[in-house]
Formats: structure tokens, C-alpha cells, sequence
């Protein structure tokens, strides 16, 4: 069975391009354009990773993470954000998630650290 | 005013006031149907535009996602591509602008692809020919193009365009000249006869932040004819802490110009320079308040209480803004 991997990114750019990715290495994709949709997704589905921004419409990634790791702690979670400051990204990994990628990013990469995180489970 | 008009039309012969008002007024009201049907057009031609560009978006979204991704992609599709599908300025334009966001976004492998798929799709010719245009919004849209993908130009055009008369095309060129070079990014500033405004000298320190080659040295252009630059220097020599600088930046701090005089003190006081604060005590009495709040907060930070107090005299007809200051400082010395 394919894993099941939730998108929340609002750039319509680099959705599509994930979901392009992910689709061709094997996984099955669901996006959520913002915080809200993210939740809404999250209650009606399980997913076997997550990958989030940080800024997001409504609802942020910090918000975002929280919910899951209460709600399913062993999801994991990969940070995909412009932030590059030491302090959020420390931030976020003392909130539990599993990595965190800076964009400018390499889609090579993050599918390679997206199918270590699978792997883990 | 029904017997007035019949009065004017029938009895004082002048009924071409009447007719002329009846002209004026078809006159007028052909006019707002023209400007209703010209503000339709407009907006049923944007829509038309904005749905033409929404299925272009698409198909370049998938086209790009294919070359770059799919094991698959046969190389022959981006000529296939190319001349189907990149043809007008419309197209052209949202191709150019869809490639700058994924190379923003994209690193590694996929940047370089990226790039590569830009010359292949010729939209290079594009840039050349905005770079050239009579609108400034088209030079300096095609000046973040060739910077953003790493495009030379001649050196003579850039530095045309660094000196144009639009601030937002010296912005582009200047980015261009800090993108481009590998080891002087700021060697442009030898050739910029126009002053750098407040959001340049931003961009540039920006720019700065990711630079990884050596950080270049600004006294360089302390001698510079335009007083922008130099204060933008000396604000870089205590941000990347040139102390092999200051001494440079000392005969500033009674240059007749106030706000290099202002950046000088602000430098000495990052750096803590002791011996500015008995250059600056000799002019206090002259200077106006903003450089009397400079002078005070140097002292206070690289001074000591006796030279605080070697103001005292020169207090009396400051206003209460400068004594407040002052006030400050002593307190900072008497705690």
C-alpha cells in the first residue's frame, strides 16, 4: 500500500512540484493550501508523514505541529520553510519534529530525507 | 419652468440656446456609453488574459514538473514545447516569470536544470530585448531576469543602466553587479554617479548576508564623489568591524556634511573608539541637536564621566531633549 503523505504549503509553486515528486517516487499525496484545510484533512484522514511550512494562512505551522503531535505523536513531520534563523529552527525540533528543510531546497534531497523519515515508522 | 422654456423657444427667438443644450447633452451621454463599453472591454479583455495566462500556468506548471522530475521526459519535448506553447509576449512573459520563482525555490540539480531549460526556451532573447526597451518597468524587469539567471551583459549596458534615470532599474543593476562578480561584488560603486538611496543600501546589505567570499574592504570608497556611498561605507566598517578602518573614518567626524558627521560618531561608538570623544567634545557647541544626542550617547558608551561632564558648561541653552540625554548618561556613569 502506498504511504500517505500530507502537503501543507500555500505556494502554488512548489505544491504542485512536491506533489509531482512524491506521486512519481511512490507516495500518495493530499494538500492543504493553509493551517485550517490542514486540520479539516487531518481529522478525516491518517498520514504517514507530514511536510509543513511554517507561515501559513490562518492557522500557523507552529499551531499546526502542536495539533499533531498531540493528536498522533508518532507522525512525522518535516519542516519545509524560508526560516533560516537558529532559533526556529531549534524551536521546531524541541517541538518534535523529525526535520527541517530551508528553501531554497533540493527536491533530490527532501526526497531522500522524506524516505528516511517513511522509514523510521 | 415648462412656461419659462416655452417662453424662450417661441417668444425671445432663442430657441439655439434650447438646441444646443440638446446637442451638448447627446453629446455627453455618447460619451458615457463609449467610456461604459471602453471600461467593458477593459475588463472582459483582462479576464480573457488572466484565463489565457491561468492555461499556460497549467501547462508549464506540468511541462516543468516532467523536464524536471519524470526519469521519463523525452528532450525533444522542450523544442516541441517551445514552439508551440512559448510563441507570444504573453506567454513569454508568464514562462520567464514561472522559471525565476522555481530557480528562487529550487536548489542543487533542479536549479541548474532550471536554468538550462530557460536558454533552451530562448527566453534569454526576451530579457536582451527588455533590458533595451524605452520602459523602465521593462529594463528593470529584464535586469532581475538576466541577474537572477546568471546572464553576462556587456559591461558598458550595465552601467548604463546602474546610472539610469529610474531608481528601480538602478536597484536591478546593482543587484546584477553583486550576483554576477565572484570576487568584487561591490566594485560597482566606482562607477555609480547617482546616490544610493536608503532601499538600495538594504538590498545591498542583504546581498552581503549570503556573500561567502571575502567581505570587500569599504574604506575604499570614503572618497567617493557621492555622500550616500560614503556613509553607507562607514556604516559597513563597524557593521563587518574593519577596525584596521576607523582612523579612515575619523577625519569624518567634522566633515561639514551632517549625516556623514552623524554615521562617524555611530561607527566610533560601535566600535568603541576612546580617542573620537576628544575630537567631538571640540565641536560639540556648534553642532545641531541630532549631533549633540550622537556625541552624548558616544561618550556614554566609549567615554568617560569627566568628559560627560566637560558638556556641563555647554548645556545652558540646549533644549530639554539634549539635557535629557545628558541626564541619561550621567546616570549610565553613576550607577
Amino acid at each position: 500500500m502506498k504511504k500517505k503523505i500530507l502537503v501543507v504549503e500555500d505556494n502554488p509553486m512548489v505544491v504542485k512540484s512536491l506533489e509531482f515528486k512524491l506521486n512519481k517516487d511512490g507516495y500518495e499525496v493530499v494538500v492543504a493550501v493553509d493551517g485550517r484545510v490542514a486540520l479539516d484533512t487531518l481529522k478525516n484522514n491518517n498520514f504517514d508523514l507530514v511536510i509543513t511550512d511554517l507561515m501559513l494562512p490562518f492557522i500557523t505551522g507552529s499551531q499546526l505541529i502542536e495539533h499533531i503531535k498531540k493528536e498522533t505523536p508518532t507522525t512525522p513531520i518535516i519542516v519545509l520553510s524560508t526560516a533560516t534563523q537558529e532559533d526556529i529552527i531549534m524551536d521546531a525540533f524541541t517541538m518534535g519534529v523529525d526535520d527541517f528543510i530551508t528553501k531554497p531546497f533540493s527536491p533530490n534531497e527532501l526526497s531522500l530525507r522524506v524516505k528516511r523519515s517513511l522509514g523510521k515508522t | 419652468m415648462e412656461k419659462l422654456y416655452d417662453y424662450i423657444y417661441y417668444n425671445s427667438g432663442l430657441e439655439w440656446i434650447v438646441n444646443l443644450n440638446i446637442l451638448i447633452s447627446l453629446l455627453f451621454l455618447l460619451l458615457i456609453l463609449l467610456l461604459i463599453l471602453f471600461i467593458l472591454y477593459l475588463r472582459v479583455y483582462k479576464n480573457l488574459r488572466n484565463i489565457k495566462k491561468a492555461e499556460h500556468i497549467e501547462k508549464l506548471t506540468d511541462f516543468i514538473n516532467g523536464y524536471l522530475f519524470d526519469t521519463e521526459f523525452e528532450e525533444a519535448g522542450i523544442e516541441e514545447f517551445r514552439v508551440n506553447h512559448v510563441r507570444s509576449k504573453l506567454q513569454k512573459k508568464v514562462t520567464t516569470k514561472e522559471i525565476l520563482v522555481y530557480s528562487q525555490n529550487f536548489k542543487g540539480e533542479a536549479n541548474a536544470s532550471i536554468k538550462k531549460l530557460f536558454f533552451r526556451l530562448e527566453l534569454d532573447n526576451l530579457a536582451f530585448k527588455e533590458i533595451a526597451s524605452r520602459k523602465w518597468y521593462l529594463r528593470a524587469r529584464g535586469m532581475h531576469t538576466i541577474s537572477n539567471m546568471g546572464i553576462k551583459i556587456q559591461e558598458s549596458t550595465a552601467v548604463r543602466l546602474l546610472n539610469d534615470k529610474k531608481v528601480e532599474v538602478r536597484l536591478q543593476s546593482l543587484l546584477y553587479f553583486i550576483k554576477l562578480s565572484q570576487k568584487y561584488p561591490l566594485n560597482f560603486l566606482y562607477r555609480l554617479e547617482e546616490p544610493l538611496t536608503i532601499w538600495q543600501q538594504i538590498h545591498i546589505e542583504d546581498a552581503l548576508k549570503s556573500y561567502k567570499e571575502e567581505i570587500p574592504d569599504f574604506s575604499k570608497w570614503l572618497n567617493h564623489k557621492q555622500p550616500t556611498v560614503i556613509g553607507f561605507c562607514i556604516k559597513q566598517i563597524s557593521a563587518f568591524n574593519q577596525y584596521e578602518n576607523v582612523e579612515k573614518v575619523v577625519p569624518f567626524l567634522e566633515h561639514p556634511e551632517e549625516r556623514l558627521k552623524k554615521e562617524a560618531i555611530r561607527c566610533m561608538r560601535k566600535m568603541g573608539n576612546n580617542d573620537s570623544v576628544d575630537i567631538v567634545l571640540t565641536i560639540f557647541a556648534s553642532e545641531n541637536n541630532t549631533i549633540k544626542k550622537e556625541i552624548i550617547k558616544l561618550i556614554k558608551e566609549v567615554g568617560s564621566y569627566n568628559q560627560l561632564q566637560a558638556l556641563s558648561y555647554e548645556l545652558k541653552g540646549d533644549n530639554e531633549e539634549i539635557k535629557i540625554e545628558y541626564l541619561k548618561a550621567e546616570e549610565h556613569f553613576l550607577k
